[in-house]
């Protein structure tokens, strides 16, 4: 059997020439960088109506991660992200590209001048993206669509449009903008680090420092204290005020000289994800090509410190230090996708700090045998349990937090 | 009939061709200069790689301007791949088109017909800047192949460049502990799923993609799918057999694809988080199942064992196509390129750098991508040696304006008779009327 159909749109696309032949754009004298933002406006009523509810709805800005996600709050939720619609701005958070940090600037400084921040889901309910966490939005600034006037300012090509609402005004910004070469069809980054090698620095000197070397590329020496997934996190104490840590991402890439109690030189870029306010720096965009064994074997040995000592006010920069607590207990916690889950421990003194086991990370008890299933999924396994725990500390949310690797690293008493 | 509606938008650009463009070079007959120009000369080159492979072209272009250092290649990530095909589209219509593009089999038939693609045969044949035999012979035979699906004639409208297939990953370490043999067979996934369901109650297998389930299985069913024609075929015995076999495998919760499974958008999610324990996904997607939680194995995709069976393993990836639309120079020069991108040093380089398929026979044995395969644990390794094992096993389907569509319709066809509750016999029936009158 033929797709007859298709023979019809065949004569139908050639009798509706005349409906989309061209595009009426302007000329090279009347350049105009906004022509199709300034065309655009949003045909949806949202007065009175909520993003979750209607799918579209007023908003205020929480923060900004980069030049296509932010964090926004409804009149009655909590904070949320979203992944603007339509756009790949470049990178700025877990590695840096030309253009990321400039596509960040300007999309936070849209967003922080807003009058008024509208979010338009593409159809009557908000939808998560592929990675489950952030809601996909139509961004509108004070009546301009925001995905679009990034495209226009040269800051991304358009991805994922197709069968959209916009797609054909974004697909006729994209193109016309492509045209002049601007930004990231065809000029330097300024503001970007284009030399290969990084500027050498000590642990102590970058985390006491970070302002100096955020977004930029260095090299660092410290010795391996736990490799969580394909990352790792490693520490150097040879400072002359203490011992000082960092979170090393790897990616999807299993790096074979991350291994613990190797002494390492990593180049790689400081940066802060998913941003300084409520994230930790780590150093990102190395490989083992960058990497350097400076010696192996070395003894890891965590500091002793207390919960009140893991104060992100008081104590800002010991993020990525490796640590154990004693004498801790388990009294609460949730499960999250994927097998992964939190639970969170009290001292005496009931000050509490959460233990997060990722979803890469599988935490097995090892005295259950084959052909059991010995992966530890919920953190009521752990619930009630006086511990002695050894972990790298993280940061979410703007809070400190352990980050569990194994089942080893953790000590029961009852 | 939205789907319908919305390829029409796109046919609706593509065939107004005569309007908008400055300019329309492309219907003129092919001119090979004897000399490329030592003038300076700029070719596009639109992709939907992200920007790490981006460095990797960048790298190839940088290489390519040693020997021809007046020609500028401008390359230009579009998006996805869609995004890719409708820019195309509509740049063609405007006259805008690039002079080279990535491509899948189905965007170049429509392109073919908005008559915008450069046939390849005479640059191939050139005596100067063409292929010697010994070239045409060095690659993967099933790669060069799908270059000439469009016509009867066989004419060449891209040559490949990024290809993959389908290989299973499997948790080594769950199937070590319980003694489980890697199935090799349909049948065998039944049998070992049924072990894993007895061991803990777990779905043992899942399959990615839900398109590439239906299309492989009807494949190795012995039954057809489409053809080159535009004709839609797999209404017959052998697809519902193979459906049928998944569906009881389902209905008995040995097997299962990723909307089984909620909140997963890939059937990595739950492989990684050990819900299950053999998923069937791209040998390009190898870091998508790459995991330290266990240790992952690879093995061929299983194949059917019954009356009839025909071995098959989807043939995946994209190819690089060359638009007419352009002077006699600049087709030459994109010529070069082409010819400079699938040689055996660049797509050692480019395969090495990405776990995509070397193109060329003798880029398996090359420097670089010896030094890529002299890590043998690596899953990215084993993900392109398994997968490559598969190749005489390797089949495409036909391409035409609108076999996207069919692709999606099959997705739909799983997803209706897996969680729909629909009949197989209704299910067919629905897909068939989506696509045909």
């Amino acid at each position: 059997m033929k797709l007859k159909k298709f023979i019809l749109l065949l004569l139908l696309g050639i009798f509706s020439f005349s409906l989309t032949a061209c595009d009426n754009k302007p000329g090279e004298e009347e350049w105009e960088i906004h022509y199709y933002t300034n065309r655009t406006t949003l045909e949806r009523d949202y007065t009175g109506k909520d993003f979750f509810l209607h799918g579209i709805g007023e908003v205020t800005l929480v923060s900004v991660a980069d030049g296509d996600t932010a964090m926004f709050k409804t009149a009655t939720s909590q904070p949320f992200r979203v992944r603007f619609l339509g756009i790949d701005t470049p990178e700025s958070t877990y590695r840096i590209d030309p253009w990321g940090k400039a596509a960040s600037d300007y999309t936070a400084n849209r967003l922080n001048n807003a009058t008024k921040i509208v979010l338009e889901a593409e159809g009557n309910q908000p939808v998560l993206d592929s990675t489950g966490t952030r809601y996909l939005a139509w961004v509108w600034v004070d009546g301009k669509l925001l995905n679009l006037e990034l495209i226009e300012e040269s800051f991304t090509t358009s991805k994922g449009a197709s069968g959209s609402k916009y797609a054909e005004v974004i697909f006729n910004a994209d193109m016309r903008t492509q045209t002049k070469g601007k930004r990231i069809w065809g000029e330097q980054d300024p503001g970007f680090n284009y030399s290969i090698e990084g500027t050498q620095v000590t642990l102590e000197e970058l985390r006491t420092n970070e302002a100096e070397y955020a977004n930029k590329k260095v090299a660092v020496v410290g010795i391996v204290t736990r490799v969580l997934g394909f990352s790792a996190y490693v520490e150097d104490c040879s400072g002359e005020t203490g011992c000082y840590g960092i979170y090393v991402y790897a990616g999807f890439t299993q790096l074979q000289k991350l291994v613990v109690g190797f002494e390492l030189r990593i180049e790689g870029t400081m940066v802060y994800h998913p941003d300084q306010e409520t994230g930790a720096p780590q150093i990102t965009d190395t490989r083992d090509s960058k990497i350097t064994v400076l010696s192996t074997g070395n003894e890891v040995v965590p500091t002793v410190m207390t919960i009140s000592e893991l104060n992100r006010t008081t104590n800002p920069t010991i993020s990525g230090r490796f640590v154990k607590l004693e004498n801790v207990t388990v009294y609460s916690g949730y499960d999250s996708a994927n097998n992964a889950f939190t639970f969170r421990i009290r001292d005496s003194q009931n000050n509490t700090i959460e233990v997060r086991v990722a979803s890469d990370i599988a935490i097995r008890d090892l005295s259950i045998p084959a052909p059991q299933d010995n992966r530890i999924r919920t953190w009521e396994y752990f619930n009630g349990k006086n511990i002695d725990i050894v972990a790298p500390i993280g940061v979410y949310s703007g809070q400190y937090q352990l980050l569990l690797g194994s089942f080893n690293d953790i000590t029961f008493h009852n | 009939m939205k789907k319908l509606l919305s390829l029409l938008v796109v046919l609706v650009a593509m065939f107004v061709v005569a309007g908008c463009g400055n300019t329309n070079l492309k219907d003129r007959e092919i001119v090979i200069p004897d000399q490329l120009t030592t003038d300076p000369i700029t070719i596009t080159f639109w992709h939907a790689m992200g920007q790490a492979n981006q460095g990797y072209i960048q790298d190839i272009i940088d290489r390519f301007n040693v020997i021809y250092p007046n020609v500028t290649v401008i390359q230009a990530g579009q998006g996805g791949y869609t995004d890719l095909r409708d820019k195309i589209t509509k740049a063609i219509s405007a006259g805008t088109e690039p002079n080279i593009a990535q491509t899948y089999p189905d965007h170049v038939a429509v392109y073919l017909q908005g008559r915008a693609v450069l046939p390849l045969d005479k640059y191939m044949e050139n005596a100067t800047h063409g292929f010697t035999q010994a070239d045409l012979d060095d690659f993967v035979p099933s790669f060069l192949a799908e270059g000439t699906i469009y016509d009867e004639a066989g004419t060449y409208y891209s040559l490949p460049f990024n290809k993959s297939t389908e290989v299973m990953f499997y948790n080594k370490t769950f199937f070590d502990q319980n003694s489980l043999t890697v199935p090799t067979t349909w049948a065998e996934v039944r049998t070992v799923s049924q072990q894993i369901k007895t061991l803990n109650g777990k779905v043992g297998f899942a399959y990615d993609s839900e398109a590439n389930l239906f299309i492989t299985l009807t494949q190795q069913w012995g039954g057809q799918y489409t053809n080159v024609n535009g004709e839609i075929l797999f209404n017959n015995a052998q697809s519902k057999a193979a459906v049928t076999y998944f569906k009881d495998l389902y209905t008995d919760r040995l097997a299962a694809t990723p909307t089984h499974f909620d909140g997963a958008n890939y059937a990595s999610d739950v492989f990684k988080a050990e819900t299950i324990y053999m998923t069937v996904g791209s040998s390009a997607g190898a870091q998508h199942n790459n995991t330290t939680a266990f240790e992952v194995g690879v093995a061929p995709i299983p194949q059917y064992d019954g009356a009839g069976a025909v071995p098959a393993v989807i043939q995946q990836g994209t190819n690089v196509t060359i638009f007419s639309n352009a002077t006699d120079d600049q087709r030459l020069a994109s010529w070069l390129f082409v010819k400079f991108l699938t040689s055996t040093a660049e797509t050692a380089y480019f395969s090495a750098s990405t776990a995509y398929f070397p193109v060329r026979e003798s880029a398996y044995t090359h420097p670089t991508y010896a030094t890529f395969l002299a890590n043998p644990d690596s899953i990215f390794v084993k993900s392109a040696t398994i997968g490559y094992g598969q190749r005489d096993k390797f089949f495409t389907s036909a391409a035409f304006p609108g076999s996207s569509l069919a692709r999606d319709e099959s997705q739909s066809l799983i997803r209706a008779v897996l969680y729909g509750g629909k009949t197989i016999d209704q299910a067919y029936a629905d897909a068939i009327n989506e696509l045909v009158w």
